[in-house]
């Protein structure tokens, strides 16, 4: 490390400020600044993520009135389980930042060695609801892989793509696409349509930003086009997937739950509740449609229709907002990043939890298509929650050490 | 980090935020700018359900306070009627097991169309609690079969009454239609006699519960809102149950008596035990209309049609011989007999064509001379009444001569056919005056019946031959006109003459009350809990002049009837000084062909079809009313095909009114004797 020049001359008016200038400073022979990771923790994000986590928990709450009445459980039944998930996710959350970013440029492919031999397990061992077969039951626990699979693309394409920064040619590229399509594939084989668009969000995204050339991006968007096209000329996706999409094309009002029109019936019911909530919404354990169970799914894929009914304009813009700030922390900590790969992963997270958020409000208020995805954070589901906790961990991990 | 990395790092950065911005515009537009309290009325409607449960149905007692109808809880099976193949195999062969019932037997109770097909087939009935618990305990190997708790009616004295009390069955869609919001699918509803008279009143309100429910229709959490319902009133009849039930013994007695008696009269050919198929009675208070007791025999138990009964059950009720689903008090169409010579003698006297006193010479038969046709109207086996010498109303009333009032027929038809139309329908008009043709307005369902007089005549041929039927169709003028042998017949209460127990009991209650013409009622009070509902007075619907000379004439001449006359077999050693009974018999002949057996004979002209089909043996009548100088009670007894009046409906009589006047002379009820092997007047 070549000596450095004063701070004056390095920065001149005083263009850096906070810890990057007491860093500086205490090189200098200054007294503030502290390289140690620890001393650099986002605990802003942590607050908001665990605030988000809550409302998660008492939403799981609200929601499951009916459900734990029809089936006699305990009342609090999903609420334990869910708190036992955000407890391990806490604990993951500090495993994933502890652990030095850095060292997954060798252990990547480690990493993704694991998992996607999970992905093949489960779908002979797993079981599954709602036409996918996607988890391992462990005690009072579900895990799915391919919740942790979207990690682990994160960690494999970013690793490989921070590996050739910068000279990401049409082979290199093909062979990053293909790290992540193996992954893809499998969870289109567990018949997991939203995952498989989550993990395809995050690589473009982790791809894009890796430098990705504008000819190889329409390739790429030509060849996902065709497959998609494929897939659905060869009869691939069954008739659920299928009449998900046909309901989101296609919204009448259905008044009654058939089997033919399940779908649509549930996206009705979703966004009557969401504008039953009004400005102010109905009160929180009030809604009328949340407490009676008239949403199918209401607390996992369709959660965000009980923070509508039940917390009005006011608290579902509140809890996008508090996404919002989700998204600034770890942009910001994609462009503060010591280097290439802390970026990239930054924004695989971004890409994932974006994805998702728009995805599931955007279904239950009928501008996107019907998938079985969770809104992060507050849907119940306990992989899911300890994967998202995880992936904030990498994103502290990244924060923390951009001056270690 | 390259500065084109940053570049498009930041272009990541604009993309979230855009996602986030359509977001929130769309949470805009569902939530806040748009009609929230449109989509707040659609979330009530779609969440809420109303359950509704039935009232307990009122009681009825009789007019001494004891219970007639009364309800009791009992357990049932019930299956699911919508099961097909292998679930039904199933479920009959496990319950056929159980139960100990032939599958044949739960099958049709499945497959009953009667019921619509989403209701629950009834299997079983006061289900043992041992077969209760083994289908609880063990609901996994007894699905699709369900054990429920029900209230169901319960009638204590069996079919005692059940023509009056009537029965109860499950609404079918035709009372939902016309009841919109008052009935469930399931409930029940009263199907005849008193039970659908009075269903507003026994019925009550049922109690509902409003709910929430989830979209599999399963209810959440607490009721919204609760209706307690209210239960149905009681009713207080004014039926005496002792009484009723000897006038059934009776009857049954009578019954039993009669199917032992040879018959000369009906086939010529040889001897005929009576068939007595069937029989009523009715004891009317002459002073307010209140009906004592009212029987029709055959009769039923109500308490089978309480859970419901078979396609074939149902078909054999109606089959069976006498109907006993018919209430033959209020709706037999008979012809009246001789029991109907009050009305002719009483039209006589108010038409003046025969005063009281004036006598007729004592014939066997009744000549009527038109134009150069003669036609002959005879006693039975063409003897004198009661031996030589004249008649006066007296004693052709105690003696029943058919000749006496035959004349009277004939005379009246004279001024009819000269142009005189009011005065010559002095019977028609003094039937319809004591209650023949009309219904008497009765609670319960009734017949109006039938006076028939030279309109009714043509009217009824005349739409016979339009509907074709022969022989009217084609040649009706030959038919349209209402001749002298019309009004002869009348005048005997033959002819097409009809009228039910009930219509003659309340003739003769008007008669012999001095002319009020009541409504007959059998429900005397309505409660509600302690508190009454509704009280029945006596309702006086015609006020009637009986002329003082005609009354005292024909009182004594139906007091004779009991003391000397034809009844004084069946009154013998009733103490008539204690009770003064006064009484007609009547032997109506049902049939224009007295040997119905054999063809008709070539060249004679019946009446008309209706009269040859209905071959059947003499109705068995008797009104009887006591005291006869200071009238309380009539009783009219009709044994249909039960032979001579004076044989089987007068003894039966004279058990009701031993049983009626118990407390002057004693409890002895006589035992109904074997009539007399003689052709008897009619």
């Amino acid at each position: 490390m070549t000596a450095l020049a004063p701070l004056s001359d390095r920065v001149p008016g005083g263009r850096l400020r906070g810890a990057r200038r007491r860093v500086l400073l205490r090189r200098q022979g200054g007294t503030t600044a502290d390289p140690h990771p620890l001393a650099h923790v986002d605990w802003f994000l942590v607050v908001i993520v665990l605030a988000i986590s809550s409302l998660g928990l008492a939403m799981v709450y609200s929601t499951t009135n009916s459900i734990t009445q029809v089936n006699e459980l305990s009342r609090m039944h999903f609420v334990w389980r869910q708190a036992l998930a955000l407890a391990i996710g806490i604990i993951a959350m500090a495993v994933t930042a502890a652990f030095d970013y850095r060292r997954w440029r060798e252990l990547w492919p480690l990493v993704y060695g694991i998992v996607i031999p999970l992905l093949v397990i489960v779908r002979f061992v797993g079981t599954g609801q709602g036409g996918t077969t996607a988890w391992f039951d462990i005690g009072p626990l579900q895990f799915q892989p391919s919740e942790i699979a979207k990690l682990a693309i994160v960690i494999a394409v970013g690793g490989y793509c921070h590996a050739h920064r910068g000279e990401l040619d049409a082979w290199r590229l093909a062979v990053a696409v293909t790290v992540a399509a193996v992954a893809m594939g499998l969870t289109m084989l567990q018949n997991d349509l939203g995952t498989m668009l989550v993990m395809g969000g995050c690589t473009v995204a982790i791809l894009y930003v890796s430098g990705l050339r504008l000819v190889h991006m329409i390739v790429l968007a030509l060849l996902a086009a065709s497959v998609l096209f494929a897939l659905i000329a060869t009869d691939s996706f069954n008739e659920y997937r299928l009449e998900r999409l046909y309901s989101f094309v296609n919204q009448e009002r259905v008044e009654n739950a058939t089997e033919a029109n399940k779908t649509e019936y549930n996206l009705q019911q979703s966004k009557d509740a969401i504008a039953h909530g009004g400005l102010l919404g109905q009160g929180y354990g009030e809604g009328e449609l949340t407490q009676n169970g008239f949403v199918p799914e209401q607390h996992t894929d369709f959660i965000f229709t009980a923070v509508g009914e039940e917390l009005g304009f006011v608290g579902a813009t509140s809890l996008l907002l508090m996404f919002a700030l989700v998204a600034w922390r770890i942009w910001r900590a994609a462009m503060v990043s010591q280097d290439f790969q802390g970026t990239l992963l930054c924004i695989g997270v971004l890409a994932i939890l974006v994805f998702q958020i728009f995805e599931n409000a955007g279904m239950t208020m009928g501008i996107m298509p019907i998938t079985g995805i969770p809104l992060p954070f507050v849907s119940y589901g306990g992989s899911a929650l300890i994967a998202y906790l995880a992936a904030i961990g990498i994103v502290i991990n990244v924060h923390m050490r951009r001056f270690s | 980090m390259t500065e084109h990395s940053r570049v498009r790092v930041s272009i990541v950065g604009v993309i979230v935020v855009a996602l986030f911005s359509a977001l929130l515009t769309r949470l805009w537009f569902l939530q806040v700018d748009t009609s929230a309290t449109r989509i707040a009325t659609a979330v009530n409607q779609r969440s809420i359900r109303t359950v509704f449960y039935e009232s307990p149905r009122g009681w009825i007692y009789d007019r001494n306070g004891e219970v007639i109808v009364r309800n009791r809880v009992t357990w049932v099976i019930k299956i699911d009627r919508r099961l097909t193949g292998d679930q039904q195999e199933q479920a009959i062969t496990k319950l056929s097991a159980l139960l100990e019932v032939p599958r044949a037997n739960i099958l049709e109770r499945l497959e009953d169309k009667r019921i619509s097909p989403l209701e629950d087939a009834l299997i079983a009935v006061d289900v043992a609690d041992e077969i209760r618990t083994e289908i609880s305990e063990h609901r996994e190997y007894y699905p699709y079969i369900q054990v429920e708790q029900v209230a169901v009616r319960e009638y204590p004295y069996g079919a005692s009454l059940a023509s009056v009390l009537g029965y109860i069955g499950r609404v079918n869609q035709h009372d939902l239609d016309r009841h919109k919001d008052e009935y469930g699918s399931r409930d029940t509803i009263g199907r005849a006699g008193l039970e659908a008279a009075l269903e507003a009143q026994l019925r009550g309100h049922r109690a509902s519960e409003t709910v929430s429910i989830n979209p599999a229709g399963e209810i959440i959490g607490d009721p919204i809102r609760e209706d307690p319902g209210k239960a149905g009133n009681d009713v207080y009849l004014t039926i005496d149950l002792g009484l009723q039930q000897q006038v059934e013994t009776s009857l049954l007695e009578g019954i039993a008596v009669a199917r032992r008696t040879q018959n000369f009269d009906v086939s010529a050919c040889c001897l005929v035990n009576y068939r007595a198929t069937s029989a009523a009675a009715v004891v009317l208070d002459a002073r307010s209309g209140e009906v004592l007791a009212m029987a029709s025999l055959p009769s039923y138990d109500p308490e089978e049609f309480v859970t419901g009964v078979t396609d074939a059950r149902w078909q054999q009720l109606r089959d069976e011989e006498g109907d006993p689903l018919f209430n033959r008090a209020t709706k037999s169409s008979q012809p009246a007999g001789s029991t109907f010579k009050l009305v002719t003698a009483l039209a006589a006297v108010n038409s003046n064509v025969r005063s009281v006193d004036e006598g007729i010479e004592n014939t066997g038969c009744y000549r009527n001379v038109t134009g150069d046709q003669t036609q002959e109207f005879c006693n039975p086996g063409k003897q004198p009444t009661g031996g030589a010498g004249a008649l006066d109303m007296r004693s052709a009333l105690s003696l029943s001569s058919d000749t006496y009032f035959y004349e009277i027929g004939d005379v009246l038809w004279g001024v009819w056919d000269a142009g005189d139309e009011e005065t010559g329908d002095a019977i028609q008009n003094t039937a319809r005056d004591y209650g023949f043709g009309e219904k008497t307005g009765i609670e319960i369902g009734e017949v109006a019946n039938r006076v028939p007089d030279a309109q009714w005549r043509f009217d009824y041929t005349h739409a016979q031959a339009e509907a074709g039927v022969e022989p009217y169709a084609g040649n009706v003028n030959e038919w349209d006109d209402w001749n002298p042998a019309d009004n002869i017949n009348l005048a005997v209460g033959q002819g097409d003459l009809t009228a039910s127990p009930l219509q003659l009991a309340n003739a003769y209650a008007t008669f012999f009350n001095g002319g009020s013409l009541l409504r007959p009622y059998l429900v005397r009070e309505i409660r509600d809990g302690d508190e009454v509902v509704r009280e029945t007075e006596p309702n006086v619907r015609r006020r009637l002049t009986v002329p003082i000379v005609a009354q005292q004439a024909i009182v004594t001449g139906l007091i004779n009837a009991v003391s000397g006359g034809t009844a004084q077999r069946a009154f013998a050693g009733f103490p008539l000084d204690v009770v003064q009974v006064a009484g007609k018999t009547g032997t109506a002949q049902r049939s224009k062909f007295p040997a119905c057996a054999e063809p008709v004979p070539a060249g004679s002209q019946p009446d008309g079809p209706e009269d040859i089909v209905d071959c059947k043996g003499d109705t068995s009548w008797f009104v009887g009313v006591a005291p006869a100088t200071a009238p309380e009670y009539v009783v009219v007894v009709m044994v249909e095909e039960g032979g001579f009046g004076g044989d089987i409906a007068a003894p039966i009589a004279r058990q009701i009114f031993e049983k009626l006047y118990a407390d002057r002379i004693g409890p002895v009820i006589t035992p109904i004797p074997d009539p007399p092997e003689r052709g008897g007047n009619r």
